[in-house]
């Protein structure tokens, strides 16, 4: 009887003191989100159009964080360390490529989300500004100026 | 003569056996009935050498108990402790005092002059701890900028924590009144202190939290001395 007890008691121990669920960050856990874009007719403003090979571009880096898709919504990252942030939009279709510039600010804040993935950061009071060109986005739309999930587009470009 | 002879003898045989048989009745009542009551005072040796081992560990626990009937003791602990979580994205450190207060129940019929228990036993914790977020790195999944690491040091003072243990144990006299115990504790959080965008990552005496429920885990590993009052 004591020696099962004393097994039990070693057992219990040792899985208390083995690693648990809560080490790893899940993929599925909403952490930092991303900045959703979506892409509309600028002659029929409710209906969506796709941008023929489309590349997106951080300026402060040159990286793409989309290239050379044609797609009508991108998700593209927001910086946690900096209020203000500006990409590249490049269309190419069989011409010349056209792009314009964008500059997106806003307001940053740090929220605990657990032990394994600490903290993320949203972002409050979106604005967009663009390079004044207009080569090919003739107008942008900010549909949400709070960035807290990925559930719905936060901003619209018609071109 | 020869009567007086014979009766000596049958009446001298019924007094010994008599004197003998009284004597194994007072023999038998001094070793059954009587057990020892007292107070049993102890120290958790576990964590002073979880403090030596651990870089990120330091505590210490008392324990006493009180025996009530034959089955029953009032029980209780009290300790202090200090844990860091230094991971790669979060460092945090908790530290503060707790006391738990309850009774056991001895399940095991000890055999003559023995003293040893299979115990069970109800707890009732209180915690009384500060925590302190030291540094913490921003989850993201994209690798085009580069990671935030944020060293903003932010201290949530006065909080606690309540819960209720489940103990299981055995306990052994290896010398004459001084025992050894060991026992594992089942914990179920009942309430704790909210923070400000942030998490209590530990409990003094409630040990680690956790994400997804409220149930907590431990063990204790005590050397105690019984202090022999009454004998019942």
């Amino acid at each position: 009887m004591l020696k099962k007890i004393a097994g039990l008691a070693a057992f219990f121990i040792l899985i208390t003191a083995g690693c648990s669920k809560d080490d790893i960050c899940s993929q599925d856990t909403p952490t930092t989100p991303l900045l959703i874009i979506t892409f509309n007719d600028i002659n029929n403003p409710t209906q969506r159009k796709t941008v023929p090979g489309l590349t997106v571009r951080a300026t402060i880096n040159n990286q793409n964080v989309v290239n050379a898709s044609s797609t009508d919504s991108i998700a593209i990252p927001l910086p946690t360390g900096a209020d203000i942030t500006e990409y590249r939009f490049i269309r190419s279709t069989n011409s010349e490529p056209v792009s314009d510039f964008y500059t997106f600010t806003y307001v940053r804040e740090d929220v605990y989300v657990n032990r394994a993935c600490a903290f993320k950061t949203t972002y409050t009071n979106l604005t967009a500004a663009g390079d004044g060109t207009a080569d090919w986005i003739f107008r942008v739309e900010v549909n949400n100026q709070t960035i807290e999930d990925e559930t719905q587009a936060h901003l619209t470009f018609f071109h | 003569m020869r009567h007086k002879h014979t009766l000596l003898f049958f009446i001298s045989l019924f007094f010994v056996t008599a004197f003998a048989q009284s004597q194994e009745e007072v023999a038998t009542d001094t070793l059954s009935k009587k057990t020892k009551y007292g107070l049993r005072i102890g120290a958790d040796i576990s964590k002073p050498l979880r403090s030596l081992l651990e870089d990120d560990y330091t505590g210490f626990e008392v324990v006493a108990d009180f025996r009530l009937t034959e089955k029953f003791y009032a029980a209780a602990e009290v300790g202090n402790e200090q844990k860091d979580f230094f991971e790669p994205n979060l460092n945090a450190t908790t530290s503060g005092s707790y006391a738990k207060i309850g009774v056991d129940l001895n399940a095991h019929n000890n055999w003559l002059g023995l003293n040893n228990a299979i115990f069970g036993g109800l707890r009732y914790g209180f915690s009384s701890f500060k925590q302190e977020l030291l540094a913490y790195s921003i989850y993201t999944n994209n690798t085009v900028f580069p990671p935030s690491v944020r060293i903003e040091p932010r201290e949530f003072n006065g909080l606690t924590a309540h819960w209720v243990e489940l103990v299981l144990g055995v306990k052994t006299e290896v010398l004459n009144n001084l025992y050894l115990s060991i026992n594992v504790q089942l914990k179920r959080k009942l309430s704790e202190s909210e923070l400000d965008n942030f998490d209590n990552i530990f409990i003094p005496g409630f040990n680690s939290t956790n994400d997804f429920s409220e149930f907590g885990a431990g063990y204790g590993y005590s050397i105690s001395y019984l202090i022999p009052l009454f004998q019942k």
